[in-house]
């Protein structure tokens, strides 16, 4: 920090201030086009006036302020009535407007410190160079330069400080209202989850297709071939059968796989807690399950919940070159608690793999968090929590050793 | 030799009791839900259960917890449970009492109608019948410091074959090979392993299985 902060900070006051005003006459105007066209100026009149308050909203980092912007997202297909729509019916537009009508009075009281500071210099420099000769005396004279050098500095010293204020009050009427943010929030993850729901339904689609479905139509050739082949050469059609029977075998150990990549049996018989047990039972590693579910959760968290252990499950195996690994699954206050431990090599790293990456945005369509430590050198731990509801009461209460 | 089958789906439950008729053996009920299944188990009191874990009501394991239950009260009862996917948790839950005559096999394994009922007559006479995807499981990728890195190829084949329930004889039959090379097999591996071989076929696939769970 160099003393440079405090004129820097009162410039940048300085100009907000006159902004401030700028800014009012700009609601205005927006307002009059509104008004007297509709939609007509309306529309370019409110698009243009959100370049000030998104202007505004930069400069609040200059004091560290972070402010997101709050509009809505327009989807791309939108006309001009939804267009206009979309600009009225977004309460930014009006918290917007308020701020604007707000800002002259707020913010010019906050920010007058520092416009004063220009002003009581030039106050200053008029006793001394004698313009006021003769109208005060030397004692009055001394006085004033004396005051003015104290608003002065107290403009300076403040600036740093009303400009972080400003910030604040600015962040008020210019950040996204929780509801908002809980708006955008769902909008992307419910978009995210009708996404992935489609890639799943695409990949079955293909697996059967181009598997089971493409196995039995040779299972019905080869026997077909069987068939015509069974009086003249019973050998050939017995050779023939036996092919179909072992592709019959073949297509139901791909449906078999297919089930299991949809929804794992054992999860639909016994819930998540065995379905867990089974699924560590199945790693060729030392591991240890505590798990404490007292019920059946929804079928929806029972799958995530599912299918993220087997994720990491399988990362543990792959990449961590661990020898040991802990799963624990717990109920309490109403949430599901899961920590997966390994004692590998660590340096798991959320932005680098997909995996990880698709596991967190899975648990963020049921609200649920997934914190990751693994420092190199290990040991990783993984904890996720999803926020839900135990159904059909009943005590399987467990931890195995193995 | 009497068998009470509980399968819920008609086509299967015909197809299995013509292929356990045409090799002799006598439905005494052919069942297609867990409730009837416990009656069944109760009043015919058979020789042979095979039962299918997903089971109306419910369609969850049904089958499995009702044979298990019946197990509860008449120890040693012979069960063989077939199921569209297996589980090492379900084998664990059969194998727990340390009875043996259970069988736990995928139910494509009537595909092969020769083994399948052979099975079924093990499990019947005491014996065990684990599916070969069960077993697989349970070797697959050892760890470097695990004594079962230490087998051969060979013997590895052969602790397998044991584990799914077969005598000398069958896994020499299945090897090509002569009794006494099985033999010299098996007293190598259980040596390496550690393992108690009692000369009881029964006791000596259960204490592999017991072995190959605990690891």
């Amino acid at each position: 920090m160099t003393v440079w902060v405090y004129p820097l900070a009162m410039v940048r006051a300085a100009a907000q201030f006159v902004l401030a005003f700028a800014g009012f006459i700009l609601l205005v105007v927006s307002v009059l086009c509104v008004l007297l066209t509709g939609p007509l100026l309306g529309i370019p009149a409110i698009l243009t006036r959100r370049w000030w308050p998104d202007l505004t909203r930069r400069f609040a980092s200059w004091s560290g302020v972070r402010i997101d912007r709050p509009y809505r997202q327009l989807r791309e297909s939108a006309g001009f009535r939804a267009l206009w729509k979309w600009l009225i019916s977004d309460p930014a537009t009006y918290r917007d407007s308020a701020w604007m009508l707000l800002e002259p009075l707020v913010g010019g009281v906050i920010l007058l410190p520092a416009v004063l500071t220009p002003v009581a210099l030039a106050g200053a420099v008029i006793p001394v160079s004698g313009w006021w000769f003769g109208i005060a005396g030397w004692g009055l004279r001394v006085l004033l330069v004396a005051a003015c050098f104290v608003v002065a500095a107290v403009g300076i010293a403040t600036a740093p400080a009303l400009l972080r204020v400003h910030a604040k009050w600015t962040k008020v009427l210019l950040s996204p209202t929780r509801t908002t943010v809980r708006l955008h929030q769902l909008e992307e993850t419910r978009s995210e989850a009708l996404e992935s729901e489609a890639r799943e339904v695409r990949r079955i689609e293909r697996d059967l297709h181009d598997g089971a479905q493409a196995r039995l139509i040779g299972v019905g050739m080869t026997i077909g071939a069987a068939e015509r082949a069974f009086d003249r050469d019973p050998d050939r059609a017995k050779e023939l059968l036996l092919k179909a029977r072992e592709s019959t075998a073949l297509a139901v150990r791909e449906l078999r796989d297919l089930v299991h990549g949809i929804l794992p049996p054992v999860l639909s018989e016994r819930g998540l807690g065995d379905a867990v047990r089974a699924l560590v039972l199945e790693q060729r590693l030392a591991r240890e399950t505590q798990i404490d579910l007292p019920g059946r959760v929804a079928a929806a968290v029972e799958s995530a919940a599912y299918f993220a252990i087997a994720e990491l499950l399988t990362n543990v195996t792959k990449h961590a070159g661990a020898t040991k690994v802990w799963v624990d699954l717990a109920f309490a206050r109403e949430r599901l608690r899961i920590v997966v431990l390994d004692d590998g090599c660590g340096g798991a790293d959320v932005a680098a793999g997909s995996g990880l990456r698709g596991i967190e945005r899975r648990l963020a369509a049921f609200d649920g968090s997934f914190t990751l430590t693994s420092p190199p050198g290990g040991p990783t731990m993984v904890t996720m929590e999803i926020p839900c509801a135990l159904s059909s009461p009943r005590t399987c209460t467990s931890s195995e050793k193995a | 030799m009497r068998v009470v089958l509980a399968e819920d789906l008609y086509l299967l439950r015909e197809g299995l009791t013509l292929l356990l008729e045409e090799h002799g053996f006598e439905i005494a009920a052919a069942v297609a839900s867990g409730p009837e299944l416990a009656n069944a188990l109760a009043e015919r009191n058979p020789d042979l259960a095979v039962v299918d874990v997903r089971l109306p009501p419910t369609f969850t394991d049904e089958g499995l917890k009702v044979a298990l239950a019946a197990r509860r009260e008449r120890p040693g009862l012979p069960v063989l449970v077939l199921s569209q996917h297996v589980e090492q948790l379900y084998a664990r839950e059969l194998l727990a009492d340390g009875v043996g005559a259970v069988g736990y096999l995928l139910k494509d394994r009537v595909f092969n109608a020769e083994q399948f009922v052979d099975a079924a007559r093990r499990v019947a006479g005491g014996g065990t019948a684990m599916d070969p995807k069960v077993i697989a499981t349970l070797l697959a990728d050892t760890r470097r410091d695990d004594p079962l890195a230490s087998l051969t190829e060979r013997e590895r084949e052969v602790l397998g074959l044991m584990a799914q329930g077969l005598s000398n004889a069958a896994v020499a039959q299945r090897l090509s090979l002569s009794e006494g090379a099985i033999s010299k097999h098996t007293t190598s591996l259980f040596g390496k392993l550690a393992i108690e071989a009692g000369a009881d076929t029964n006791r000596r696939v259960l204490a592999v299985l017991a072995y190959l769970h605990n690891r």
